[in-house]
């Protein structure tokens, strides 16, 4: 108990709180435009913390990390363009839902998702931090193998209706991932003699390409924006409609802990977070059908799944000291400069930080939930502007961000690239975020399927010698055979 | 049936025979990558095929291959004439404001950040069709300065000296 207060002490040290409010409105900012995202603020902001104490230093970079998250579903319901690459599906229900004049629904969703997850995972990371941990302990390469197959299987399964394009989209992206030298063996592989292309192709170019610049392209020639219909009366959030949505309380909750479990396995992310929690929210919903048509429910369970992944991804980290995603990366290299090293004895040697971590996450989110809420308006009077000045400004934006991330022009190439043909495909239907999937799951299914062919030798057989991915891999053949068997049992009636 | 309607279906249909051609394509360049992936991957390491930097490429390909099948499959069975896809033709807006994208990264090189984005920009709404020059040229001026705050004040990202005024300078 006196680590609790002596933590809850800490936190609201006027230096811990100001670097927590500094770091959440950062956070939103580089959220918001599209291009940029935490990685770049947290960069950006990491040489200042070396002036400061461990505690407050955390606090900034992860008031950055968790506003990005908040700050990313505010151009994703208005515009359709994701501000952090995990937004894309909260655009699916926001922005039809902003066309019929209901942003301010949109946005009360996305914000409360982000909110509500954000705390579910931080009452996850609480309480049964010591148990997930070991659990995950416990995964071994062809555990990891078994749960992204398993991912990337969600992805291409919920577009059953443009199943073979889903198909060729991940399957385009799995390539995309391995161009570039070869990390384990040092080969360069598909470079075609580019010394530019030896780093592979940006993720963040590829996203911002194929959503920014192909959306902005396509709004061009559509006008997607009725901008006339939107109700912008209020300077704040309507908080009659966060009534409306808290509905969703099961959805919400659910969509927390799928988010907190996703971002505690190394690798998948926030992109698979919103996503699976999005369909299992549609898979769960009486009127799954309104789903991608301006669902709120959709909004509130892509932000609760991606914004609980930072809580989640903290906890590996904390606990095994493992990195879960670039950003976790980071917090490790503030962690190690300050002398403390993560892993299981830190909960035992360093309980007031951890303690005052625990705090500062609970802060942030509620900083991030009230800075959006009250500052709305400004964020909101985006869609006013002609579509003409959206989609330029969102080309030069997204053109400078990239080039931001890595100090490299051959980034913005690769995204004009992407964005050319994200347009094409686009315009044509195709579901562009099995793209992104195969990108980001990529790596994760090469490295650990070498890492699991190597454990057995060369043989796959190993995976059916370890029950959890028995159960993984049973799983996953329930996935792809149940739609079968329900066409089946559909055609014999 | 009116005649917007037929020419909604016949739309359709043109996208549906692009796409149908694209998925073929990419399918078709997907096996042509598989066929000569050993001379875009240096496979010469001493490490066992499963362990090889080849593995998962090749995985990767055969996906991409596998779902261009169905795509193929309707593209055989029911051959349309290339006019159909002219009716797909990509609108000039786009395609004029695309090729200006490609312009400015380069131009950031040359003239630097703020000259650059504010030609971008200005030259970009009115080839996008907004047809109010004073306006444009205002709106140009504004987004360049909140982009030079937020990457160059805020931020403090590191652009490249513009080669351009040095030249000048130099003169």
């Amino acid at each position: 108990m006196e680590t609790i207060f002596a933590g809850f002490a800490a936190a609201f040290a006027l230096s811990n709180l100001i670097a927590l409010v500094i770091g959440t409105i950062v956070g939103i900012v580089v959220g918001v435009l599209p291009g940029l995202g935490p990685m770049v603020g947290m960069v950006v902001l990491l040489p200042f913390t070396f002036q400061l104490a461990p505690d407050v230093a955390l606090s900034l970079l992860l008031g950055v990390f968790c506003g990005g998250y908040f700050g990313g579903a505010v151009p994703a319901v208005l515009l359709k363009v994701p501000g952090v690459p995990s937004s894309i599906v909260t655009s699916f229900d926001g922005f039809p839902l902003t066309e019929r004049g209901e942003a301010q629904t949109a946005l009360s969703a996305a914000l409360v998702g982000s909110l509500g997850g954000g705390l579910v995972s931080i009452a996850i990371l609480v309480v049964l931090a010591p148990l997930l941990s070991r659990v995950a302990a416990n995964f071994g390469p062809p555990e990891y193998f078994a749960v992204a197959v398993f991912g990337i299987l969600l992805v291409a399964v919920s577009f059953r209706e443009r199943l073979g394009q889903a198909v060729l989209l991940i399957g385009l992206g799995f390539w995309l991932s391995t161009i570039g030298i070869d990390g384990p063996t040092l080969s360069p592989r598909f470079t075609f003699g580019s010394w530019d292309m030896q780093n592979g192709l940006d993720l963040v170019a590829l996203v911002l390409g194929l959503f920014g610049i192909g959306q902005a392209l396509l709004l061009l020639e559509q006008g997607i924006l009725k901008t006339d219909s939107l109700n912008l009366s209020r300077s704040s959030l309507d908080f009659s409609r966060i009534a409306k949505v808290l509905i969703y309380w099961k959805t919400l909750i659910r969509s927390g802990v799928i988010g907190t479990l996703i971002g505690l396995l190394p690798g998948p992310g926030s992109v698979l977070a919103s996503f699976i929690a999005y369909d299992v929210a549609k898979r769960r919903s009486p009127d799954p059908d309104s789903f991608g048509k301006g669902n709120p429910e959709g909004c509130l369970a892509s932000e609760a799944g991606n914004n609980a992944v930072p809580a989640g991804a903290l906890i590996p980290l904390l606990t095994l000291g493992i990195p879960g995603e670039a950003l976790s990366a980071l917090l490790l290299g503030v962690f190690t400069l300050n002398g403390i090293y993560p892993g299981p004895l830190l909960l035992i040697k360093e309980p007031v930080l951890i303690s005052t971590l625990y705090w500062s996450m609970l802060l942030i989110n509620i900083v991030a939930f009230i800075v959006l809420a009250v500052w709305l308006k400004p964020f909101a009077m985006i869609v006013k502007v002609p579509k003409e000045i959206i989609a330029v400004s969102v080309i030069a934006v997204s053109l400078v961000g990239i080039y931001a991330v890595n100090s490299r022009f051959f980034d913005c190439g690769v995204a004009l690239a992407a964005g050319a043909a994200g347009y094409v495909l686009l315009r044509l239907g195709w579901p562009l975020v099995a793209l992104v999937m195969g990108i980001v799951i990529g790596p994760i299914i090469e490295n650990r399927l070498r890492e699991t062919l190597s454990l057995g030798d060369g043989s796959p057989m190993i995976l059916l010698e370890r029950p959890i991915t028995v159960v993984i891999l049973a799983l996953c053949v329930l996935l792809v055979l149940a739609p079968l068997r329900h066409r089946i049992m559909r055609r014999s009636t | 049936m009116s005649d917007t309607d037929g020419a909604d279906t016949s739309s359709r249909a043109g996208m549906s025979w692009a796409g149908d051609a694209l998925a073929t394509l990419i399918g078709l360049a997907a096996l042509g990558l598989m066929v000569t992936a050993k001379s875009h991957v240096d496979v010469s390491g001493p490490d066992p095929f499963y362990k090889g930097p080849l593995i998962f490429p090749l995985i990767a390909l055969a996906i991409t291959a596998a779902g261009a099948v169905p795509a193929a499959a309707r593209l055989l069975r029911a051959p349309r004439s290339a006019s159909q896809a002219i009716r797909v033709r990509l609108p000039p807006r786009p395609l004029l404001l695309f090729v200006l994208a490609c312009f400015y990264a380069p131009a950031i090189a040359v003239a630097g950040l703020d000259a650059s984005t504010f030609a971008f920009l200005f030259a970009g709404l009115l080839l996008a069709g907004y047809l109010k020059p004073l306006r444009a040229l205002l709106t140009a001026a504004i987004v360049t300065l909140l982009m030079h705050l937020a990457f160059i004040t805020v931020l403090d990202i590191w652009f490249p000296a513009p080669t351009l005024w040095s030249a000048f300078g130099g003169a």
